[in-house]
């Protein structure tokens, strides 16, 4: 089976395409800039590179964030065009998760976005991925609270006064864990900001 | 052999696209507008726009081909709009277009917006050279000269605000809805011409200026409603279009008689208003200019437009490769 | 560290702008305040003639950001007001590092995704033609430039 792996959501950016459980071709970089330009170049580089082409991949798999909303959206916009296309099947992961994936001695991971005004976007995971605290937007110290308790790693790109490691994503993991998920129509796939914007807020407390 | 363009328009607060044949012809177009959630916020809101965007642009693309009964390999090339326009907006219609063209191997076309509105006119009959297109919307206002297709020379421009942003807020101080544009033009039509307003920028260039009658209406509020008056909304209204139209029309006839143009084509979303349409209609008539102005569907924001631009940039090869970002630049090209 | 500059015209504005376009550099941030019609794009339209920009600078409340891209170096030019704060994708941080000039109006209602190092420049209104141009540098490379040029 061949994978599609698109992550523009974290300030990690990953295309990989990987055969049944092999990684093939693994682009990774902390350039969150210019994203919009570079991103298909990189992903024509991955098929080009493999001798494979779009319509060749049996499932894609997209993180749909939490994360920058912009950067969720590119990536998201790339799987969803190309899922309805190649009617491939497109499965979303967390961004969080993916975070998550992250090799630590603890038993608890917990990913952390800087949201901004003392904001994050966190959730808490153990070894296997599998979600103990939901993914959500959330006061630093409301959430640190949430889990004082547990051995815990904090799982970051953003600087925080606490430590947090910032290692590479382990995609095999995070595909296995979802490998039998059933695709979503990428019609009804959308991204998952956990965050209402400012507008909606004000609104809504009218 | 017919030339099949699939364009996608996604600017500001409408996803849009269409197939159009031969720079002319519209097969199929879809909008799907987002003007009714933006109301609620008294104006759009990019974010929000940007989540609508992505919401719906494999709908729409699917809904397009489906009521064109065509599927991609009819297609000959894509064409997007580039910018300007809200970044965020834009983002996700360039993602699409480079994502549809690289999984069917299409070309990619980059269309300007401002060339999109211009070659709305090419849908109601072909643009005849030389023209000097009127373009008024909510972020330009430009008198550009065409001596051939694809050919733009910018003869005049606002040096401040664009003649869209002046009805906003004009639509603001006097207390009118979202969209603030074609209500004060409904408006204007019931009031009566009784305030005094000056005539901006009433010299012999082609620039125009809007920002001096918008402060001249907000001040003018201000003090009536310091002296306990109320202001006749309708009146001023009305007078504050009678001054924009008159302002607009005599530059834009002016400039026919400068470059010895005969032919007139309005663009943009500001090209339904009905006082613009009724004093160009009436002038020129009376010059013997030969004018277009689109039906009141292609004046705003659609994929039409982009469709019928992006033939005639596709016929003079120039393409954009999997790099192409959305971008802000004004410069018409 | 404080300038306080008093303009007497138009022209004097401009001038401030042109001084400072002259130490250009790279993700220059420029932030600018001061209510409507004290010159925020005066001093823009100043900025981008000595970039050598040949477009008219015009208000760019309707998309939020315009781009002059052919200038001795790109600039950026902004007027967040519209946003009422509400920054989120807009693509604003973006900017800071696209390697040209930016100049935001009513940068105050963004703070908090302004960058720590930039030139922060407050314009009041004392009657018709004068203004007082409070310039505050953040950070050594904008110190050394008000040095520089003031």
């Amino acid at each position: 089976m061949k994978y599609l792996f698109i992550n523009t959501s974290t300030k990690k950016l990953v295309i990989s395409i990987v055969v049944d459980n092999e990684i093939k071709y693994d682009y990774t970089d902390d350039n969150s800039s210019d994203l919009s330009s570079r991103i298909m170049p990189i992903i024509d580089e991955a098929f080009k590179s493999t001798n494979l082409k779009p319509e060749d991949i049996d499932t894609i798999f997209v993180t749909n964030g939490p994360g920058s909303f912009t950067g969720i959206r590119i990536g998201l916009t790339i799987a969803k065009v190309m899922a309805w296309g190649l009617k491939i099947k497109v499965v979303p992961i967390s961004s969080l998760e993916l975070m998550a994936s992250v090799d630590s001695s603890k038993e608890y991971i917990a990913p952390l976005i800087d949201a901004r005004r003392d904001y994050v976007f966190a959730g808490l995971y153990d070894k296997n991925l599998n979600q103990i605290v939901p993914d959500k937007h959330i006061l630093l110290s409301e959430f640190k609270s949430l889990v004082k308790d547990k051995d815990v790693v904090y799982v970051s790109h953003d600087e925080f006064d606490f430590e947090v490691i910032n290692n590479s994503y382990d995609i095999l993991k995070v595909i296995n864990k979802h490998i039998n998920d059933e695709g979503v129509n990428p019609h009804t796939l959308n991204p998952n900001y956990l965050k209402l914007t400012e507008a909606e807020e004000k609104l809504k407390e009218k | 052999m017919d030339t099949y363009i699939l364009a996608i328009e996604s600017s500001c607060d409408e996803t849009s696209l269409s197939i159009i044949k031969n720079g002319s012809e519209e097969i199929s177009t879809v909008v799907l507008s987002q003007m009714d959630t933006h109301a609620n916020y008294g104006g759009v809101v990019p974010e929000i726009a940007s989540r609508m965007h992505i919401e719906n642009i494999t709908i729409v693309i699917e809904e397009c081909l489906n009521k064109a009964n065509m599927t991609m390999d009819d297609i000959d090339a894509i064409a997007i709009t580039y910018g300007p326009g809200l970044i965020g907006s834009l983002l996700i219609g360039v993602m699409a277009a480079k994502t549809l063209a690289y999984i069917y191997n299409k070309p990619l076309v980059p269309v300007h917006h401002i060339a999109g509105h211009i070659y709305a006119n090419n849908l109601v009959r072909p643009m005849e050279f030389p023209l000097m297109a009127l373009v008024v919307s909510g972020g330009h206002t430009e008198l550009v000269y065409m001596k051939e297709h694809y050919s733009f020379e910018v003869v005049g421009t606002t040096l401040d605000d664009a003649i869209g942003e002046a009805y906003d807020k004009v639509a603001r101080v006097i207390g009118v809805k979202y969209p603030g544009g074609p209500n004060v033009d409904k408006l204007a039509h019931i009031g009566k011409d009784t305030y005094d307003l000056p005539l901006p920028l009433n010299d012999d260039t082609f620039n125009f200026s809007f920002s001096g009658i918008k402060s001249a209406v907000i001040n003018l509020a201000h003090n009536e409603e310091q002296r306990g008056n109320t202001i006749n909304k309708e009146d001023l209204a009305c007078s504050f279009q009678n001054r924009v139209v008159d302002i607009l029309t005599k530059k834009t006839m002016h400039a026919l008689t400068e470059y010895g143009v005969k032919n007139l084509i309005v663009a943009g979303g500001v090209s339904a208003n009905k006082g613009l349409r009724e004093k160009l209609t009436y002038l020129c008539e009376k010059e013997g200019i030969n004018l277009t102005i689109p039906e009141i569907k292609y004046c705003t924001d659609n994929a039409a437009m982009i469709g019928a631009a992006g033939y005639f940039a596709y016929k003079l090869g120039r393409r954009a490769d999997l790099t192409l970002n959305a971008k802000a630049t004004d410069r018409l090209n | 560290m404080e300038y306080k500059i008093t303009t007497r015209s138009v022209e004097d504005t401009m001038e401030i702008a042109q001084n400072i376009e002259s130490e250009k550099f790279p993700n220059m941030i420029i932030c600018l305040d001061g209510e409507l019609g004290s010159g925020k794009t005066v001093f823009t339209k100043g900025l981008a003639n000595a970039l050598g920009i040949n477009e008219v600078i015009t208000s760019p409340t309707f998309t939020i950001i315009k781009e002059y891209l052919y200038g001795e170096m790109p600039l950026y030019h902004m007027d967040v007001y519209r946003l009422d704060g509400n920054v989120d994708g807009v693509g604003i941080e973006e900017y800071f590092t696209k390697g040209g000039i930016v100049v935001i109006e009513w940068a105050d209602t963004i703070k908090d995704i302004l960058p720590k190092e930039r030139l922060d420049i407050k314009i009041k209104v004392l009657d018709e033609d004068v203004r007082t141009l409070i310039i505050e540098p953040h950070g050594k490379a904008y110190e050394e430039l008000c040095e520089v040029v003031l």
